[in-house]
């Protein structure tokens, strides 16, 4: 049994929500909606919900906020919007969950899943520290990221992510002076979040940050080798972008 | 190359006369000269002059005879003595006729006197001949020969012989010449040619002594300075130095009957009267000269001096102005409009000038060499145009040869000042200046014209990108998507019917610049009721126009007022947080103005800014901006009235904004 309460300044959002989890996602127990963050922060003390559905765009008090003036926040969140790349970016970096709205059944399903099958049953403090970072250094590239592993998340500094290497629906990251690290998400979503004018996809299963390329071997697609010695090999078709983007890379250095 | 410099002694440096009849040089080594006014001496460097010795002062001849000097006057023979600076007459020895000249032979002195020849011994002149002798002017002895001159263009070789303790002097060789003239000077070379100098004829060349003599003249037209010939003597190569009235020539053998005559004191740049010529130490010769005794240290180089004709610029002058004399001590400069010159030159050679040619060359005028002779010494260059020009003149000798001594002179014509390079450099760099502002201007024109034409694209796209805000339209879609959960079917339906017209309505709209009023006014009809939804009817709203307003022909910019009802809404309206909100709109017509009303009961813009200020994910929205800009380009020239005004109740608490649009249609 998950109890849950849904933040929502818009009925009609709220409604829909509720009535797609009550249908889709049986374990959860709806303790009470609420239309602003005011009202959420009050419920939440007095609820102590496993569950935060949090819509982010609301009147008085949008849903970062509302998260910020929370001491303590022994719940998981899932934050709900309809349109807004910013918070979604911040949101990934830290590796928290979100939903678009209207919002996808399927969608809904797999993030209650998550939040069902974590060991620790709360979104970690330091977490939320790292979204309140990126949501107050609006439009920059994060220093670091969140990365949700088997057993909760890691915080990794990107400047140390040597390579990220696809293993299935899992990445292995691989880190300067470092073991290597699995995260439970694929290597599409990493090129996504990670800054494209550093990470290069030089093939399918692999992502390279290219400050740490040394050489470049020529053949049909070539290779890179990485300053600690490893060779990567580079896809035909990513081979102009590489070389274009190292070009430019070290111009700015 | 042997410096051959030139030395003159004059009056000035303490000879007697600046006239030097006779030169003499002792055994000692002391050098005498005679001239008009006494005798001079130049011992060891320091010169001495010797007046007042006689009544009559003029000397026309010294010898030494004896360890004594002996000077010759017309009326008589005097002992000198000479000691260091010191000098006094020994004894005086009136002479039986006019006094001529004086000759050393055999180690007797021989005085020549007008009608006499007469051997000085024992302190008396004893007669030695008569024969043949009438009106003597000169006398001239080498061997055993004396030989005289006269008036009467004869000339007489006497052998000068001793017969037993007697010494006679007998005639034996006898020319008469009918160009002969007086008889100046008389030589002799060792191959029987004799030598015969006269006062206006030239010289004559006498070969074969003995027997049907053949005579050579020899005058100005064959190159000698001049016909007055006073002196000779032969160099040890067997050249004879002449001395004329204009300077020294040299006479050489080139080859049978082939002469060569060269113009010495060209070489020197002296062209007096050489009355005497007698080598000195080395290779030195003394001219007595009437300028003064002039030393030679040696001869040039043969060929050297026969083209050493000197030649300078006298005078250069404007042809156009009077008196005009230009500066030529340097490079001459002259206005491109007055460039009518004048150059004088010539060449200080004295004798001889009607046989001096000059040839000039001006360079940088496209004349090529050097023109042909000329015996003008000006030429006259009418209208040279600017530039650069060298003026070149050099004389030509009798032969024709032209002469190495060049005189130059540089002739600067400057350019009108439009053709001088400063005027043409400012002038091509105004039209650089002025091609560059041009181009920049037309450039700054296109790239304003560029940056207005974008400015209105974007604000276009922005306007559409702000009306199609992603948030609105997915709210929207999540609002219709309840009605379906909720099985509303008829709602679900209506409700995606007005979000569809409302996309439609704006896709349409966006191509056009204007669009009818009322179309506008219908889309934001469709705007506010789905906002009204989205919100759960959090606010009422109230649309006011005149029918002929809607009905009537304005067009207005699509969307235009949209972002201040927008505005109205999440600014004003959802921070209230009840649901009696109120957004009034009114359009009117005013003053050919159409006014949009937008008025709301929000919580006021300064309110709002404060909670905007808390929220830092707040959608950023151009919306306004945009409006404002494009309500600014619409009315063009007018001034854009654009009022927002916050509204107070009594106790100055806020309650609203209005925002008033005047359009000019």
């Amino acid at each position: 049994m998950i109890r849950t309460i849904l933040i929502d300044d818009e009925r009609n959002s709220r409604e829909s929500l509720r009535k797609k989890i009550l249908q889709y996602c049986p374990e959860i127990v709806i303790q009470g909606e609420y239309a602003n963050g005011l009202e959420g922060l009050d419920a939440i003390g007095k609820e102590t919900p496993d569950l935060v559905f949090l819509d982010i765009e609301m009147p008085l008090m949008n849903g970062f906020s509302m998260l910020s003036e929370l001491p303590v926040r022994g719940f998981d969140v899932i934050f709900t919007t309809a349109f807004n790349q910013y918070a979604i970016d911040a949101i990934r970096f830290s590796a928290l969950d979100y939903l678009v709205k209207p919002v996808d059944v399927q969608d809904l399903v797999a993030a209650v899943k998550r939040v069902k099958e974590k060991s620790v049953n709360s979104n970690a403090f330091s977490q939320l520290e790292l979204l309140q970072q990126f949501i107050g250094q609006k439009n920059s590239v994060p220093e670091k990221i969140a990365v949700a592993t088997s057993n909760g998340f890691e915080i990794l500094e990107i400047r140390n992510m040597l390579f990220l290497e696809a293993e299935g629906n899992y990445t292995r990251i691989h880190l300067v002076n470092a073991k290597p690290l699995v995260a439970s998400k694929t290597l599409k979503e990493f090129e996504e979040i990670l800054p494209s004018s550093v990470f290069c996809r030089i093939h399918n299963a692999s992502l390279v940050n290219i400050s740490f390329i040394v050489k470049y071997n020529k053949g049909e697609g070539g290779q890179v080798v990485l300053t600690n010695g490893t060779v990567l090999d580079v896809a035909r078709r990513r081979k102009d972008e590489l070389l274009q983007l190292i070009a430019s890379f070290a111009k700015k250095v | 190359m042997t410096a051959n410099t030139f030395q003159l002694y004059s009056s000035r440096h303490g000879l007697p006369s600046d006239l030097v009849l006779d030169i003499v040089k002792s055994s000692k080594g002391i050098l005498f000269e005679t001239g008009y006014s006494g005798i001079g001496v130049i011992d060891n460097g320091a010169v001495y002059s010797f007046k007042g010795l006689m009544g009559n002062n003029t000397f026309l001849a010294i010898r030494e005879f004896k360890g004594r000097m002996y000077g010759i006057t017309t009326q008589e023979l005097c002992e000198l003595n000479y000691e260091s600076g010191r000098m006094n007459v020994v004894k005086r020895i009136p002479t039986p006729e006019s006094g001529v000249g004086l000759a050393t032979i055999k180690d007797q002195l021989v005085v020549a006197c007008k009608n006499g020849l007469y051997l000085f011994d024992n302190d008396d002149l004893i007669l030695l001949t008569k024969d043949r002798i009438n009106q003597i002017t000169c006398i001239y002895s080498k061997d055993d020969f004396i030989w005289l001159g006269n008036y009467q263009h004869q000339v007489n070789g006497y052998q000068f012989k001793k017969e037993g303790l007697q010494w006679k002097a007998e005639w034996v060789y006898g020319y008469t010449g009918k160009g002969y003239d007086n008889i100046h000077c008389i030589a002799t070379d060792d191959n029987n040619t004799i030598y015969i100098g006269t006062r206006l004829a030239g010289l004559f060349r006498v070969n074969k002594i003995r027997k049907s003599p053949s005579t050579r003249q020899l005058k100005v037209d064959d190159g000698l300075s001049d016909n007055n010939i006073r002196s000779f003597l032969f160099l040890p190569d067997h050249s004879l130095l002449v001395g004329t009235g204009s300077g020294v020539d040299r006479i050489s053998e080139t080859g049978k009957d082939s002469l060569k005559i060269d113009n010495i004191n060209n070489f020197f740049g002296f062209s007096s009267t050489v009355y005497k010529m007698i080598a000195d130490t080395g290779k030195a010769l003394l001219l007595g000269a009437e300028t003064g005794l002039i030393r030679l240290t040696g001869l040039p180089v043969e060929d050297t001096f026969s083209n050493k004709l000197p030649v300078f610029i006298s005078s250069v002058e404007l042809v156009n102005k009077q008196d005009s004399l230009i500066d030529i001590t340097a490079p001459v400069h002259l206005q491109y409009d007055n460039s009518t010159i004048s150059i004088n030159y010539a060449s200080p050679v004295f004798s001889n000038e009607r046989s001096l040619q000059f040839s000039y060359w001006l360079k940088g005028s496209g004349q090529q060499t050097w023109s042909a002779p000329t015996t003008n010494s000006s030429v006259t260059f009418p209208n040279l145009s600017s530039g650069h020009y060298t003026f070149m003149v050099r004389a030509l000798g009798p032969g024709g040869n032209p002469s190495s001594q060049i005189a130059t002179l540089e002739l600067y014509i400057d350019p009108p000042f439009w053709r001088t390079w400063w005027f043409l450099s400012l002038v091509f760099a105004l039209l650089s200046l002025s091609t560059i502002l041009l181009v920049r201007r037309r450039i700054n024109a296109i790239r304003k014209e560029a940056q207005f034409k974008q400015a209105i694209a974007e604000s276009e796209m922005m306007a559409l990108r702000a009306q199609m805000n992603p948030h609105f339209i997915f709210n929207c879609i999540s609002s219709i998507d309840n009605f379906i959960q909720d099985n509303d079917k008829e709602n679900a339906s209506a409700w995606l019917n007005k979000f569809a017209k409302l996309i439609r309505g704006i896709l349409d709209n966006s191509h056009n610049e204007v669009i009818p009023l009322w179309k506008d006014w219908s889309t934001t009809k469709l705007y506010l009721e789905l906002e009204q939804l989205r919100s759960d009817n959090a606010f009422q709203f109230t649309m006011e126009a005149s029918a002929s307003l809607l009905n009537g022909h304005y067009r207005i910019p699509p969307m235009i007022i949209q972002p201040y009802v927008e505005n109205a809404i999440h600014h004003g309206i959802k921070h209230r947080g009840d649901k009696s909100g109120l957004i009034i709109i009114k359009a009117s017509m005013e003053d050919q103005q159409l006014v949009f009303d937008i008025d709301d009961n929000g919580v006021g813009r300064e309110r709002s800014a404060a909670l905007k200020d808390k929220n830092p994910i707040a959608h950023t929205s151009y919306g306004m901006q945009m409006s404002s800009e494009r309500i600014a380009l619409f009315n063009g020239d007018h001034k854009t009235e654009l009022q927002i005004i916050d509204k107070k109740d009594k106790e100055g608490k806020p309650e609203g904004t209005r925002v008033l649009i005047k359009l000019w249609v």
